[in-house]
């Protein structure tokens, strides 16, 4: 390989670790599926134990499980949730532009509706004074 | 009245402003916006927006179930439900619920579009200048006797001139809206693409639901569901119901009980197995389609709704099937 496509290579690579997100999504993934089957296993579990401390630590260990996803899934949701509010606040000045232009339509109309109200009360006030 | 200079003002106002016609035509631009395919869209993209919503997140309802089965758990096992974990699950839940804003104000730009497309303001505006004219002239026939100040042929003109004006100030308006909601769904359609977004979106409501299922497992287990609906539906090809008595004789038989709670357990846990994931593909469908129909509308070709209605329908029976487990 030359080393301007190892170069190229090395880039890429590290933009996904400096990213984050790749492993951020498989390290999700693999917690989502350990809390899934933890929280699946759990009735069998339960039903095996004979003594209420054999309970406790079935139902601590599955805790634990799910307890580390929650807290992976805390980290995550820091990490892509401005996204979503950037795109919530565009979202917003976008309706506000849109009901403008809408407005901004009728804007004319509305003039023209006007000035044949006011034309119609001139006309009325003169009659008024003949 | 009609005089000569009424008739020669009137010939040439009519020559200038069929030339301000064609220019206006002209500038208006080959590719022009059909304000009826606009519309429709903006429909669709309600619905879909709308849909997309109740489809993957996570409902109240179901939240506070799962919440119960962890506190039945728990109990259970003869231990409090540790207040971190309910924490955890109410914070991840308030995070998830906050990008809820970016669908509700979707279907609110959809709605202002909706209102852009069907506005009559060009049609109106033609009924508004003759009214104008009428009292104008009625004012004018006040003050003087002479001839009216304004030909009566002025006001259709003008009101064409300004209703061709306005008709093509709309479909710019109308194009220029497009073209940004477009660029919008693109980015929430990126977002959506995304491997952790996804697996943040599905697993919450994927955990959620096995809180609930398998809490039924217990209960089943137990032998504290009435398995009589199941038995019901293993029997409708033959028309016939199970007994009253049926939950009992089962408990006496030990190939009974395995045959049932074999059933439950695999009813349990493939019961609209994979929904979250079949909703949250079928939002990024919708998306792409509402992306291809804007690209259509604003080259000025038809807008076809059909494949976009079909995955909104989806969205629908989805969220139905989602919400019918709660009810």
């Amino acid at each position: 390989m030359s080393p301007q496509k190892k170069q190229s290579a090395a880039r890429e690579i590290q933009s996904v670790v400096i990213d984050g997100n790749l492993e951020l999504a498989e390290a999700l993934a693999a917690l989502n599926a350990a809390a899934q089957a933890a929280t699946a296993a759990l009735p069998d579990a339960l039903m095996k134990c004979e003594t209420d401390e054999e309970m406790q630590t079935v139902i601590i260990q599955r805790d634990t499980c799910l307890l580390a996803y929650l807290s992976c899934m805390k980290k995550t949701l820091a990490h892509t949730g401005p996204y979503f509010e950037s795109l919530a606040k565009d979202l917003e000045a976008t309706s506000k532009k849109v009901k403008a232009d809408a407005a901004s339509l009728q804007t004319a109309h509305d003039a023209v509706t006007l000035l044949t109200k006011l034309t119609s009360l001139v006309g009325s006030l003169v009659l008024a004074f003949v | 009245m009609l005089t000569e200079h009424n008739i020669a003002f009137s010939r040439s106002t009519r020559i200038f402003s069929a030339g301000l016609l064609l220019g206006i035509a002209f500038l208006s631009g080959c590719a022009s916006i059909s304000e009826q395919n606009a519309v429709k869209l903006a429909t669709s993209g309600k619905s879909a927006s709308s849909s997309a919503l109740s489809t993957i997140f996570a409902t109240d309802s179901e939240y506070e179930s799962a919440m119960e089965a962890e506190v039945f758990f728990h109990s259970y096992a003869g231990v409090g439900t540790p207040s971190e974990l309910l924490d955890d699950w109410q914070q991840v839940k308030t995070e998830l619920d906050a990008r809820k804003a970016v669908f509700s104000r979707l279907t609110t730009v959809y709605a202002a579009f909706g209102d852009l497309a069907s506005s009559t303001a060009p049609e109106e505006i033609m009924s508004a200048i003759d009214d104008f004219y009428t009292a104008l002239y009625n004012y004018s026939a006040l003050v003087t006797t002479a001839r009216p100040l304004v030909p009566e042929s002025t006001s259709v003109v003008v009101g064409n001139i300004a209703s061709q004006l306005l008709t093509v100030r709309k479909g710019r308006l109308i194009r220029q809206s497009s073209v940004i909601i477009r660029q919008q769904l693109e980015c929430l359609l990126l977002l959506l693409d995304n491997k952790l977004v996804q697996e943040e979106m599905t697993s919450f409501q994927e955990n959620l639901r096995a809180s609930r299922l398998n809490a039924s497992r217990l209960l089943m287990k137990n032998d504290l569901l009435d398995p009589s609906p199941m038995l019901n539906d293993l029997a409708a090809d033959s028309g016939f119901k199970a007994v009253s008595d049926a939950r009992s004789i089962i408990m006496t038989s030990a190939p009974l009980k395995r045959g049932v709670d074999g059933v439950m357990a695999f009813r349990i846990q493939h019961y609209n197995a994979g929904l979250e994931q079949r909703g949250y593909t079928s939002t990024r469908q919708a998306l792409r389609a509402l992306i291809d129909e804007h690209k259509k509308l604003e080259k000025g070709e038809p807008v076809t709704i059909d494949e976009l209605q079909q995955i909104v329908n989806e969205l629908h029976s989805i969220s139905n099937l989602l919400s019918g487990r709660n009810q």
